[in-house]
Formats: structure tokens, C-alpha cells, sequence
């Protein structure tokens, strides 16, 4: 009974945390998302299913749920590529100083806040007139370019600066995956014969199945909801939306066109978007071993 | 031994619900009113203890320095308010208001000043205060047509302009640069771009010395819109639409294209957010289109001065008669659930009343907003510079019931497809233009 009480008094807290600034957010804004919704009016209209029914003729929706997907995709595969790439790199380190100075220079851009970083991207690096890619451009013959006025080049500008910023969290915790790896099994693989590649395949990426798994599914739900970059470098959308996501336009129809009821079923169909692919994902991961 | 434990339970439990308690209070906010409904407290009961105002507006340093003037001013006159100026910058002044006006009346600003561009989002809902009978029949009565387009819903006013706001007309010259040239300014159209070719230099996209320019998010709708009416045309219809595919509209489009096509200017101020004055001030341009409002940025921002520096010079008439469309400009609101709208509004008479809008206009470099004001003796003596404008004021017509900041995301987005693509063809895209602004930005309530 004593620990009923105790149980009850250190999970009533977090339940009530939870409940009051995640759930009920959640469903308030599913809740909007019925209605014509505008705080400053006193009356807001239900519309039923308008909100969702205007998503499926606003070509501006279409390119940024697209692109959003895109993103996700290119971003997420080279973000694992090359911070698995980096943590290997790491980890066969001899020296331990050497190993943390690596890590520690890798993890810098993440300390940096997003909007800090792109605004220094924006002006230091896309800039038409003093820029360093237009210098870098320059240096190799070609003339002066503006950025802003191209579409594939832009995104995929968005996505490097993405990589930069971000790749630094993954290759920690991936590093600290391998170091989790039993160094007897690779040891035995060296028996059998197997060089370095193949154990890395065989071995080394299967039992780090637990650690992949949960990389991928929490980078893929922090991409989904990536805003700064793109509020920052294409805050319109980029040339005819090219580079348009589903965070910016809901924050555009949000809070310069201010039809929160529209924009609250934007954010409905993101927040399904994510949950189903969260779910997806960590079915297709799981493990069920142990070593 | 158990009773000390249970005493020293007791303690701990009542420590913890102590802490829980004060946690969740302060999660509450600092209110100490314990009610959020709007209360008026503009008249003070027989305390000495004043009336403080908010006055919100954007980051802007001379305009600030008047808006603080002005504050002084009531206060010597009102002896019962205090007035609070406080900035935000541009960027996320908007977003600001928005939030405010859905605030508790302590944290919502009682009187604001809000850009033509921006008001619609706000005066389409119900969350502002009605301009008060005498005002608005002052305003009926003597304040230009364009001013008051944005502000006015089902007839009523909700707001009082502080400018006429034009962006055609006047443009900032390099007055160095044209001396080092051995030119003078042009005089017509035909001499603008025959100068703005021979001083311009492209590298690539960019132009690193530009001729004219008129190519940000500001100035290329209105100068576009002026040189459509100026030859005779017009772009809103009958039932209100848009229509830039007339052949007014594609001559006007046509001509701005080869501005940048021959290398005058380029789109970098346009998709980079930026003004084209900046260019000129900086000593990388030779003339940019802009408002007058633009001298003090040169003045106070750029530590340069008017007549040796820099001049404001007219813009040569691309038409035969002069013609122009102006949008509703800088404005002042009330939100209805600030704590002292009352006085809030006592504080806007003051400032419009002619004496005390003159002063304003002329601190801003702005145009003044009501007729009496265009022949002022004060106005004309302080700003000698910019008399030419006031000459072509009448001859300005309302942009149209529309959200001209969703206006221009459009037409610039086509504007800029046409430079980066030559093959397509201007009329179709005007056409398309024209529907989607007409589809998507017309004024809900006007």
C-alpha cells in the first residue's frame, strides 16, 4: 500500500507534465484544426473537414509535403552514411586524446543554435556579392551567382548546411555504439579471415542494430520537423516554392496569413506523417537478441 | 524513533507540495490582477499614481527618436499619462502584434503602430477598438483617399493613418558618384536608362554597380503599377479583380525585364529581402526608386548628408500623364483589449491633430496624410527637398482592396520567373499573376 503511494506520487507528476504540455497540445491543435480559427476574433467558425478538404487543391501544400519528403530522405540517408563513416573513422583511433578532439570538433556545429549558424551561412558563405561559394565560383572561372534565384542548387545547399550542423549528434552516439560492440567477435572473424569491410558488414552493423535503430527513428522525426534552415535561407519558399517545407508553410499560414485552423490541419497531417512512419520504422528495427 | 519519522515524512511531504504549489504558480505567469479582462483605467481617481500607455512600434532610429517626441509632448501636455515606446525589429513585428492582441490586457500594448501592408490581418478580425466618432469624422473629412483604404471595414475606421505612404516618384541619387561621372540627373526617361546603362556594371547574376534600380520588394510593384497608369491603362477591373495582361501591363513589364536584362540591375535586393537605396548609400549604385521615408536611413543610418552625399531628385515620367497607385502606409491601431483604450485614443487625437502630425511627418521624412497638411508652411519650409512629391499627390489612386503584402510574394515571384526565363511568354504570366491575386489577396472585409 506504502508503495502504491510512492509509486503514485513519483509517476502522478510526470503523467500530469505530460499530459499538460504534450498531449493536450496535441489534441487542442488537432481541435483547431475543425475550425476558422483566429485568437484575436471572438467567434471562430467550425468548418468540419474544410481545412483538410482546401489541403488537397493548394499546389503550395503539394510542393512543400514533396520536398518535406525529399528532404527526409536524402538528408536522413547521408546524415547515417557519413556519421557512421565519421564514428568508424573515430573509433579506430589509436590515441584516446586524438579520439575526443575528433569528437569535440564534430560536435561543435551542434552546440551552435540553427538560426545563429544558417544567418552566418546566409551572409558568409550564399551571399551574392561577397559570398565565399560566388569567391570559390569566381576562383574557378565562372561568374558571380544568385543562390536565392535557383531551385535544386538552393535545396541542396539547405541539405549540406543540415549535414554540417547536425552530423556531429549521430557520430557520437554511433561511436558509442561501436564501442559497445564485443571485441571478441571481431576477433574471431580475424581467425576466420575476414578483412576489415567484411567484418564491418557482417558484424560490426548487425549488432548495432539497437543503436541504428534508434538514430534513424529519432533523426527522421527531428527532420520532418527541421524549420531554422530553411525560415533562414528560403524563408518564402525558395524560387516557385522549390525549396518550400511543411514547417515553413505552416508557420507562413500560421503567422503571416494567420489561418491557424488551416494551419493546425497542416500540422495534423505532419504529426500523422510521423507517427506512421515512426511506427514503421521501429517495427522494421526491432531486435530481439542480445549479446 | 517511528513518531520522528513520521514528523520528519510530514516535513518532507509538506516541503514537496510547498515546492509543486510554488512551481506551478510561477508555470501561471506573473499576474498579479487575477483577471484578464480588459479593464479601462484611463481615468486615474484622485491619485497622483499615472497612467501608463504602451506604444508599440518597429526598429527604426529616427522614427523612435519622433515616436519619443511625441510621447514628451503628451506627457507635458497630459500630465496624468506616462507613454512607454518600446521596438521591435521589422521582422517580427507582426508575429508580435499577432500575439499581443490575443494577450491578457497587461501584456497587450495599448495603442500600436502598424504598417498598410500588415493592418489587414488585424482589422479583419474584431480584436481592435473603433476609431471614435469625432476623429473619424475629421478623418472623412480631410485625409486622402489611399490612406485610409486598409483601415476602413463595413465603413467603420479602425485605425488612423500617420502617412501618406508613396514609393513612386522620388528616387536617391549618388550625388558623388554622378559628379565623379560628369553627369547630371535625368530629366526623362529616356535619359534614365540611356545613364543607368553606361554607369552599370554585371558580373555574372549581379550587378556591382548598378544604374536604376527599382527591383526590390517595395518599390518594383509600385513603380510597375504607376508606368501601367501613366500610359493611359488600368489594372483593377470593374468587379474589383486584378488585371496586369492588358497592353499597358505587358509594355510596363517589358521595359522593367530589360532593365535587367541590359544589365541596369539585377534581383539580388529582391530575393534577398533587401532595399535598393542601400545601394546608393553604400556607393554601388547610382539611383534607386524609393519613398522619402528612405533620406532619414541615409541621414541617420548610413551618417550621411543630404545635398553633398546623396539628394532626393524626382523620377523622370515613364508616360505622358502623371499617374500613380498608392498603398495605405504607416498607421496607428487600438487593440480593444488593451487596459486603457480610452486613453489610448486620447493619445491618438493628440498625435493627429495637424500641429502635431506635421512635426511627425517631417522627423520621418514622410508625406503627411491629411489635405490641409499638403500647402503647410511648416512642411514646406522643413522640406524643400521633397516639395515635388506633394505636387503629385493628387494624382494618386488606392492599390485596391488587397493584401498588398500577399500581393507582391506574387507578382515578384512572376516578375522573377520572367528574368530567369526568357522564353516565356509576359502575357500569359501576367494573366496567371492577375488570377492569383485576385483569387488569393483580395481584402476580406472591404
Amino acid at each position: 500500500m506504502k508503495n502504491n503511494r510512492f509509486v503514485a506520487a513519483v509517476l502522478i507528476p510526470a503523467y500530469l507534465f505530460i499530459g499538460l504540455f504534450s498531449l493536450f497540445p496535441v489534441l487542442y491543435g488537432i481541435g483547431i484544426s475543425f475550425f476558422d480559427y483566429n485568437p484575436v476574433n471572438s467567434v471562430q467558425p467550425f468548418v468540419w473537414l474544410d481545412n483538410y478538404l482546401k489541403l488537397l487543391e493548394d499546389s503550395t501544400f503539394r510542393h512543400a509535403l514533396v520536398n518535406t519528403l525529399v528532404f527526409c530522405v536524402v538528408a536522413v540517408a547521408l546524415n547515417m552514411v557519413l556519421s557512421m563513416f565519421l564514428a568508424r573513422m573515430i573509433f579506430a583511433v589509436p590515441w584516446r586524446w586524438l579520439r575526443v578532439a575528433l569528437r569535440v570538433a564534430i560536435f561543435i556545429p551542434c552546440v551552435a543554435p540553427k538560426v545563429g549558424t544558417a544567418l552566418i551561412w546566409k551572409h558568409g558563405i550564399l551571399d551574392t556579392k561577397a559570398g565565399l561559394l560566388n569567391q570559390l565560383v569566381k576562383l574557378l572561372g565562372g561568374s558571380s551567382v544568385n543562390w536565392y534565384t535557383t531551385t535544386w542548387p538552393l535545396f541542396a545547399i539547405i541539405i549540406v548546411f543540415t549535414l554540417w550542423s547536425d552530423i556531429g549528434y549521430n557520430t557520437i552516439l554511433f561511436t558509442a555504439g561501436l564501442e559497445g560492440v564485443p571485441e571478441e567477435l571481431e576477433e574471431a572473424a580475424d581467425l576466420d579471415g575476414a578483412g576489415p569491410f567484411r567484418k564491418f558488414i557482417k558484424i560490426t552493423l548487425p549488432l548495432m542494430r539497437r543503436t541504428f535503430a534508434f538514430v534513424t527513428i529519432m533523426t527522421v522525426v527531428d527532420y520532418f520537423q527541421h524549420f531554422a534552415q530553411f525560415r533562414v535561407l528560403a524563408p518564402n519558399g525558395g524560387m516557385n516554392d522549390s525549396a518550400m517545407v511543411l514547417t515553413n508553410y505552416i508557420y507562413q499560414t500560421s503567422f503571416r496569413d494567420y489561418d491557424m485552423g488551416y494551419a493546425s490541419a497542416m500540422s495534423t497531417v505532419l504529426f500523422l506523417m510521423i507517427l506512421a512512419v515512426s511506427l514503421f520504422q521501429n517495427r522494421m528495427l526491432r531486435a530481439n537478441w542480445d549479446y | 524513533m517511528n513518531s520522528k519519522t513520521t514528523v520528519l515524512k510530514r516535513i518532507g511531504a509538506a516541503a514537496l507540495a510547498i515546492s509543486m504549489t510554488a512551481a506551478l504558480a510561477a508555470c501561471g505567469g506573473g499576474s498579479t490582477t487575477g483577471s484578464t479582462a480588459p479593464q479601462d483605467s484611463s481615468a486615474p481617481s484622485g491619485s497622483t499614481e499615472k497612467t501608463k500607455l504602451t506604444f508599440w512600434c518597429h526598429e527604426n532610429e529616427p522614427w523612435i527618436k519622433a515616436y519619443n517626441n511625441m510621447a514628451d509632448k503628451f506627457e507635458a501636455e497630459h500630465p496624468e499619462y506616462e507613454v512607454e515606446v518600446v521596438s521591435y525589429p521589422m521582422s517580427v513585428y507582426s508575429d508580435k502584434i499577432q500575439t499581443a492582441l490575443t494577450s491578457a490586457t497587461e501584456d497587450c500594448p495599448d495603442i500600436v503602430a502598424v504598417w498598410g501592408g500588415m493592418a489587414p490581418a488585424f482589422v479583419e478580425t474584431d480584436g481592435l477598438s473603433p476609431v471614435p466618432d469625432d476623429l473619424a469624422a475629421e478623418m472623412k473629412e480631410d485625409y486622402l483617399e489611399p490612406t485610409l483604404g486598409i483601415y476602413t471595414k463595413e465603413g467603420t475606421f479602425y485605425g488612423v493613418p500617420m502617412e501618406y505612404n508613396l514609393e513612386y516618384g522620388g528616387m536617391v541619387v549618388n550625388k558623388k558618384l554622378f559628379d565623379e561621372a560628369g553627369l547630371s540627373y535625368p530629366t526623362t526617361w529616356e535619359e534614365l536608362r540611356t545613364i543607368s546603362k553606361q554607369v552599370a556594371v554585371q558580373d555574372g547574376d549581379i550587378v556591382t554597380t548598378k544604374g536604376f534600380e527599382m527591383i526590390d520588394s517595395d518599390a518594383l510593384i509600385c513603380n510597375y503599377l504607376a508606368m501601367i497608369l501613366q500610359q493611359g491603362g488600368q489594372y483593377i477591373m470593374e468587379d474589383n479583380s486584378v488585371n496586369f495582361a492588358t497592353d499597358e501591363g505587358v509594355t510596363a513589364m517589358e521595359e522593367i525585364l530589360s532593365m535587367v536584362r541590359d544589365g541596369e540591375c539585377d534581383l539580388d535586393n529582391l530575393t534577398a529581402g533587401e532595399y535598393c537605396f542601400n545601394d546608393v548609400y553604400s556607393g554601388n549604385g547610382y539611383m534607386s526608386s524609393v519613398g522619402t521615408w528612405a533620406i532619414g536611413e541615409g541621414t541617420d543610418g548610413y551618417g550621411l548628408t543630404q545635398g553633398v552625399d546623396f539628394e532626393y531628385v524626382p523620377v523622370p515620367q515613364y508616360g505622358e500623364t502623371m499617374a500613380f497607385a498608392s498603398e495605405t502606409g504607416w498607421g496607428i491601431i487600438v487593440p480593444k483589449n488593451g487596459g486603457n483604450v480610452d486613453a489610448a485614443w486620447e493619445f491618438v487625437k493628440f498625435f493627429s491633430q495637424p500641429e502635431n502630425l506635421v512635426e511627425h511627418n517631417i522627423a520621418c521624412n514622410q508625406l503627411p496624410p491629411r489635405k490641409s497638411l499638403l500647402t503647410n508652411e511648416t512642411y514646406l519650409e522643413a522640406m524643400p527637398d521633397i516639395a515635388f512629391i506633394l505636387d503629385i499627390m493628387p494624382y494618386g489612386q488606392w492599390m485596391g482592396p488587397y493584401n498588398t503584402s500577399a500581393m507582391r510574394k506574387i507578382f515578384n515571384q512572376t516578375f522573377i520567373n520572367l528574368c530567369q526565363d526568357e522564353s516565356l511568354d509576359v502575357r500569359e504570366q501576367l494573366e496567371q499573376c492577375s488570377a492569383e491575386i485576385s483569387a488569393q489577396c483580395m481584402l476580406s472585409y472591404n
